[in-house]
């Protein structure tokens, strides 16, 4: 028999087998060496949960600080004794920007109100009795933006506007009259750029770290069966045969550890947010159902891969004729 | 009694290794002659221990294509790069022969079997083995190659957590045979070695001869026309290792061709068949007939 038509029997008549058999032997193996495997499932369920714990919390933070984003506007304020004609003008002028999404005029009276619900706290009752009727507070136009991050440049906008000048609180100085939060802002944007940097780093390496051992869990499985595959290898086995189980054994191992992954991030979500939400209540603890999903999927993904990739990597040097 | 040895022998298995000139000799009622050897091996004292080997003395033709053809092979291991372990050996094996490879411990036998199943490399020269270079075999081939070699080892190479039918089914498992090809062919070989009976046992329930013979038996099962062993008899008593021999001899009649390191000096005497001898990496002797020293050649 020519060595070509063997090896065309082979690959016919074999790969449906193959895939059975190996499907077979790993659950026998698992079975028989189920404290390794449980020891292999455990590791890749930790690894994929703290992932899966960091890819929702970064996806929750990132929603908190898009929520704190929005809440970022400039204030514009007017001197008392604008022309309420050129305000109205000089409204719609800006709302016509690019940027700006809305322009809201902000009267005197209004204005001082909000001082007084936001510092109830710090005695504002009394200092707003001390002014004597006289209310200090000017008006202003609020401009909320598309997009937050370009808020330096249309407040430069509006400082160099000269039909802002006009009806600017402080005329000679338009620049103290336009407001935005530069220092709050600013480090707002470097500290969600932290946050996202760190959590990638830190699921690549979380990543690594789960591979690494579902790599030596399976060299252990290897291991224990190298007689068995010397004697595969004597009797003439294909390394594809030879690796069939192991690999199998990875990817059903890393399958019920993503599983698992899965089922104690979903309790442990449906645990937490009820609680957070009770304790932060001025925040959205809303995470999009399409960016759980997507988690889930990747998180069952990321660990078949990591079992495939790690059980065919430690096979290699068994497999070298 | 048909048999499926004999059944294949008939169609002649169009090989280039077994389709030797000389009508192969068959199998004839393999059953009643397992059970009786058997019988002999597991008691000594039964008398047929030394009756004459059936093919003693007998010489193959060295016409047609060779199985084995070694051509200027040098080995040199990495770790002696100034001792090779062989040194330029140019052999050829055809078809039915037996051969002894004699020689002292580290003269290159076990090196030399090696190279047959290629699991090492010859450094330097072709080693063709059934018209297949395999010096310059790519590595996905090399299972397809030992699928037509059986091989049988000094420490048997069993698994424990499988059963004489399973450690002699799972050489076939391996190869991707159908079940019903394995449900008919393992318990045919097993009855040749005479182990019908303990199927069933495991490996550490059996003696040591036993052992040797289901290696024995998973070697043949996917009926190789090539037969290498190393050392087969090296940890058995003599009695036993004579019941090996008898077996190998068997098989040998059905027209496979086998190699055998060994050190066994009374087997090769009695046997009167090829005997290669090296002696640190060269071919020292090779003689028809021979015995396991000089003294004794015919």
């Amino acid at each position: 028999m020519s060595c070509a038509t063997k090896r065309g029997e082979a690959t016919v008549s074999m790969m449906p087998s193959n895939l059975g058999y190996s499907i077979r032997e790993a659950g026998q193996h698992i079975r028989r060496n189920w404290s390794t495997c449980l020891g292999a499932i455990v590791t890749i369920f930790l690894s994929l949960f703290v992932i899966g714990v960091f890819i929702l919390g970064s996806s929750l933070v990132s929603n908190l600080v898009g929520s704190v984003e929005d809440r970022v506007t400039i204030q514009a304020f007017l001197s008392d004794g604008a022309d309420r004609a050129a305000v109205d003008a000089y409204q719609s002028k800006v709302l016509g920007w690019s940027n700006v999404e809305s322009v809201t005029y902000k009267s005197k009276e209004e204005a001082l109100q909000e001082y007084r619900e936001t510092m109830s706290n710090r005695n504002a009752e009394d200092a707003v009795a001390a002014l004597d009727g006289q209310n200090p507070v000017p008006a202003s136009l609020v401009i909320k933006l598309d997009d937050p991050k370009q808020v330096e440049t249309t407040a430069n906008q509006i400082v160099a506007d000269q039909e802002f000048a006009a009806i600017a609180d402080t005329p000679e100085n338009a620049a103290s009259s336009v407001q935005y939060g530069k220092e709050t802002v600013d480090r707002l944007f470097s500290v969600t750029n932290y946050i996202r940097i760190a959590a990638a780093v830190l699921i690549v390496l979380l990543v690594f770290v789960a591979f690494v051992f579902i790599n030596n869990t399976i060299r252990l499985a290897i291991t224990a069966r190298r007689r068995e595959i010397g004697i595969m290898r004597l009797v003439g086995a294909s390394n594809s045969f030879i690796r069939g189980p192991f690999v199998a054994e990875g990817a059903i191992e890393a399958l019920v550890g993503s599983v698992l992954a899965i089922v104690s991030l979903q309790v442990g979500w449906n645990f937490l947010k009820p609680q957070l939400s009770n304790s932060l209540q001025f925040l959205s603890f809303e995470l999009k159902p399409q960016v759980v999903i997507g988690c889930y999927v990747s998180l069952v993904l990321l660990g078949v891969v990591i079992g495939l990739f790690g059980s065919a990597i430690a096979m290699r040097r068994y497999l070298k004729v | 009694m048909p048999s499926h040895f004999r059944d294949t022998e008939q169609q002649g298995v169009p090989d280039v290794i077994t389709g030797g000139p000389e009508p192969v000799q068959t199998i004839t009622a393999s059953t009643d002659i397992a059970r009786s050897e058997g019988s002999a091996v597991d008691a000594p004292a039964s008398g047929s221990l030394y009756a004459p080997l059936e093919s003693k003395g007998k010489v193959v033709p060295r016409t047609g294509t060779p199985t084995i053809s070694l051509r200027g092979v040098t080995l040199i291991y990495p770790a002696q790069p100034n001792k090779p372990a062989l040194d330029d050996v140019s052999l050829d094996i055809y078809p039915g022969d037996f051969v002894f490879v004699v020689g002292h411990s580290g003269s290159g036998k076990s090196t030399f079997l090696r190279l047959l199943t290629r699991e090492i490399k010859a450094t330097k020269g072709d080693v063709i083995v059934a018209g297949q270079n395999l010096t310059k075999m790519r590595n996905w081939k090399v299972p397809y190659l030992r699928r037509q070699i059986g091989t049988v080892y000094q420490d048997f190479k069993l698994l424990p957590d499988k059963t004489v039918y399973g450690n002699v089914a799972f050489a076939l498992e391996c190869i991707g045979k159908p079940r019903s090809v394995i449900e008919a062919q393992v318990p045919e070989v097993l009855r040749l070695v005479g182990l019908a009976e303990k199927m069933d046992n495991f490996p550490d329930q059996l003696s040591g001869g036993e052992q040797q013979r289901v290696s024995v038996a998973r070697a043949m099962v996917n009926r190789p026309p090539l037969l290498v062993c190393d050392e087969p008899t090296g940890n058995l008593d003599p009695a036993i290792s004579l019941g090996i021999m008898k077996l190998l001899d068997r098989i040998n009649q059905t027209g496979t061709t086998v190699v055998m390191a060994t050190h066994d000096r009374e087997m090769v005497d009695s046997m009167r068949r090829r005997v290669v001898a090296l002696e640190a990496g060269h071919v020292v002797r090779d003689q028809e007939r021979g015995g396991y020293g000089f003294y004794d050649a015919l």
